[in-house]
């Protein structure tokens, strides 16, 4: 709903009890945008909530932040497990859980770009709102939005086959995971694997045509400088489930390169008073002089390479976009996705190629407790950390969980700012104006808390006023 | 479209003649329930479709993503929230029954409305809405439910899985007016 003051506007999607955002535009005497921004009013109780429980409890607790994406926290969760018990997973199990991990990153980022992206993109920001978003997009291209169902529903089948179910899997635990793969389930995955592949390319082609028509939107759309952070292998190679922290500057110089553990090293938070989430930064350049950009766009500009083919020769041509340099507009967060996307099919091929991943050897029962442990992978949305504090029987005495979508606060409320003030130049606000504001915010797919979710939405509004603070034009999008 | 938050007192409609395809012929209801148990009373359905599963004999409970056939023309199901690959699971049923908890935005603390397939937007979310859900059932595979949501209020949502006092009170409430309603799909299970 819309909050008026004068010479403000107020977007306000009261969704969830807590973990929603509203967007602010604040208006000048002239008319003119001053400043806008995002508030993410997520409650980050949950760590509170963890304290005292047993530590082994986690990969199962932490799921339940969300249900978009499970995965990431219980695979998060185990890692830090595997940490705080001192028992290292065996390396069929380091597989499997990579194998559930490129599930997730399939299921999600195939969601984002079809269902939710996708209306914006192939329907046009100027579109009847009435038939730009997934139902319309069905209509425009039937064939399309099946591919675009089955490519979801492949990555969650990955998931279901080893974790027995589609959200909140039990399947890691501290040391390995609990279920070996079958010869009949790897072929299962297998079997769908071309499809998924298929689709993709095919998402990718509509963006690079959406590109091509589109590029001056693209040039002035919440472009700006900032770091960028992700995670990587040797040789600076695209990775998602393990390895080494790369931070690098907005011209692509490397500024660190460290082990997940030392993040408190790097990383420091900073609070402002009109959000809840705090403001994650590099402790050395200060805020906000420190700012990064995690996520898709991060990790493609800290990565040199992919060690898949079809991915590694689309990295390359997006690395040429911005001349080897880091690429910064924000559409191309999209862009980025879809070759994660590309990336993560065909590591499901690698892996389910390797002879470990039908052993039977998945778990370590060995422990040495060692009090402290840290679990680091790059979630959908960006780079996510569990860091655990725990007594010497395992129970939980702190938990500190930094999330991706926090990772990127900042970037989100900039680049509203950065379209607001591109495109709302008068009192006069179209619908496809608007609808960049929140496209801005949809393009770092952030995941606002999601785990609660009753009935009770509000229509959003948007109304501008003069600087008389009178009413000059109400815009209202219906929800339920 | 959606029809508005015009819910109407209880009861429910009749069974008999609710819907495109009535129950006179071959029906098959799924009973959703849509929440995390473990953010208080955002679980209510949980609790709610755990306790129908209970009453008719199935004491293991269910958990997310779990569907349970009660018989030929009964489902029970609970998620913790709508994705949009649920909508080919919806196209298979004739009826969809979703349960879920309100805010106090709907006029009664328990209430029920029709509902038409409709997409509604979740702008800066991943939320996907009953009448979305449908839409997209009707969008891509020809066919979508008869569609009915059934809310009940919630009042706390902190990290816990046991309701507040007051919302468990009207869990017994709906608890028993669902019994009734679907008695007549029950009686020869």
């Amino acid at each position: 709903m819309a909050t008026v003051t004068p010479q403000k506007i107020t977007i306000e999607p009261v969704t969830r009890i807590e973990g929603h955002a509203k967007i602010t535009i604040r208006l000048n005497e002239a008319g003119k945008v001053e400043r806008a921004y995002l508030h993410i009013n997520e409650f980050r109780g949950f760590e509170k909530f963890c304290e005292g429980r047993m530590a082994f409890e986690m990969p199962v607790i932490t799921p339940r932040i969300c249900g978009i994406c499970p995965v990431s926290h219980h695979l998060a969760a185990a890692k830090a497990c595997d940490d705080l018990y001192g028992c290292p997973p065996p390396r069929p199990a380091q597989l499997l859980r990579e194998l559930m991990h490129m599930g997730q990153v399939i299921q999600s980022h195939g969601m984002h770009f079809f269902e939710l992206a996708g209306p914006d993109l192939l329907l046009g920001f100027d579109a009847d709102p009435a038939t730009r978003n997934v139902v319309g997009l069905i209509q425009a291209n039937p064939n399309l939005a099946l591919r675009a169902v089955r490519l979801r529903k492949f990555g969650q089948e990955i998931i279901h086959i080893l974790g027995g179910r589609r959200v909140h899997p039990v399947f890691a635990v501290p040391g390995g995971v609990n279920k070996a793969l079958t010869r009949s389930e790897r072929d299962q995955i297998l079997a769908g694997l071309d499809d998924a592949i298929e689709t993709i390319q095919l998402g990718l082609k509509i963006f690079k045509d959406w590109a091509e028509a589109n590029q001056e939107d693209i040039n002035r759309f919440a472009v700006f400088s900032t770091g960028y952070f992700g995670m990587v292998k040797p040789g600076n190679t695209l990775e998602l489930y393990d390895g080494q922290l790369r931070l690098i500057d907005a011209n692509g110089q490397e500024l660190e390169y460290f082990d997940g553990r030392d993040y408190l090293n790097y990383i420091a938070e900073h609070v402002e008073p009109w959000s809840y989430l705090k403001f994650p930064y590099y402790k050395k350049m200060g805020w906000p002089a420190g700012v990064y950009r995690v996520g898709p766009l991060g990790r493609l500009n800290v990565a040199d390479r992919i060690a898949t083919p079809l991915a590694d020769a689309a990295l390359k041509e997006f690395k040429a976009l911005n001349n080897g340099k880091p690429v910064e507009q924000t559409l191309y967060y999209h862009y980025a996705r879809l070759i994660e996307a590309l990336y993560a099919a065909e590591n499901v091929r690698a892996l389910l190629d390797d002879p470990d991943i039908l052993s039977t050897d998945i778990l370590n029962t060995r422990q040495e407790i060692r009090g402290e442990g840290v679990g680091v992978i790059e979630a959908p949305r960006g780079t996510l950390f569990h860091h655990y504090w725990a007594k010497p029987n395992g129970q939980l005495e702190r938990v500190n969980l930094i999330v991706a979508t926090g990772h990127n606060n900042w970037a989100m409320s900039e680049a509203v700012d950065s379209v607001a003030k591109t495109y709302i130049t008068g009192p006069e606000i179209r619908e496809g104006l608007l609808n960049r504001v929140e496209a801005a915010v949809r393009a770092y797919d952030p995941c606002l808390s999601c785990s609660t979710h009753a009935v009770g939405q509000m229509p959003m509004v948007i109304e501008i006023l003069d600087a008389q603070g009178q009413v000059q034009q109400t815009l209202t999008r219906l929800h339920e | 479209m959606s029809e508005s938050y015009a819910c109407s007192d209880l009861p429910l409609p009749s069974l008999d003649t609710w819907g495109k395809e009535v129950f006179s012929s071959s029906p098959h209801l799924l009973i959703l329930g849509i929440g995390n148990p473990d953010r208080q009373d955002d679980g209510l359905a949980w609790h709610l479709v755990n306790r129908l599963a209970t009453d008719w004999g199935y004491s293991k409970g269910l958990d997310f993503g779990e569907t349970l056939p009660v018989n030929e023309r009964l489902t029970l199901r609970t998620e913790l929230q709508l994705t949009p690959e649920m909508a080919e699971d919806l196209a298979a049923y004739t009826h969809v029954c979703f349960i879920d908890a309100h805010t106090g935005a709907l006029p009664n603390e328990i209430c029920w409305q029709t509902l038409q397939a409709g997409f509604q937007p979740s702008p800066l979310s991943h939320h996907l809405t009953p009448q979305s859900c449908l839409a997209l059932a009707e969008a891509l595979f020809g066919h979508a439910p008869s569609g009915i949501l059934l809310s009940v209020r919630g009042y706390e949502f902190g990290f816990s899985r046991q309701l507040s006092p007051r919302t468990q009170a009207l869990l017994d409430t709906a608890v028993h007016l669902l019994l009734q309603w679907l008695s007549p799909l029950t009686h020869h299970r």
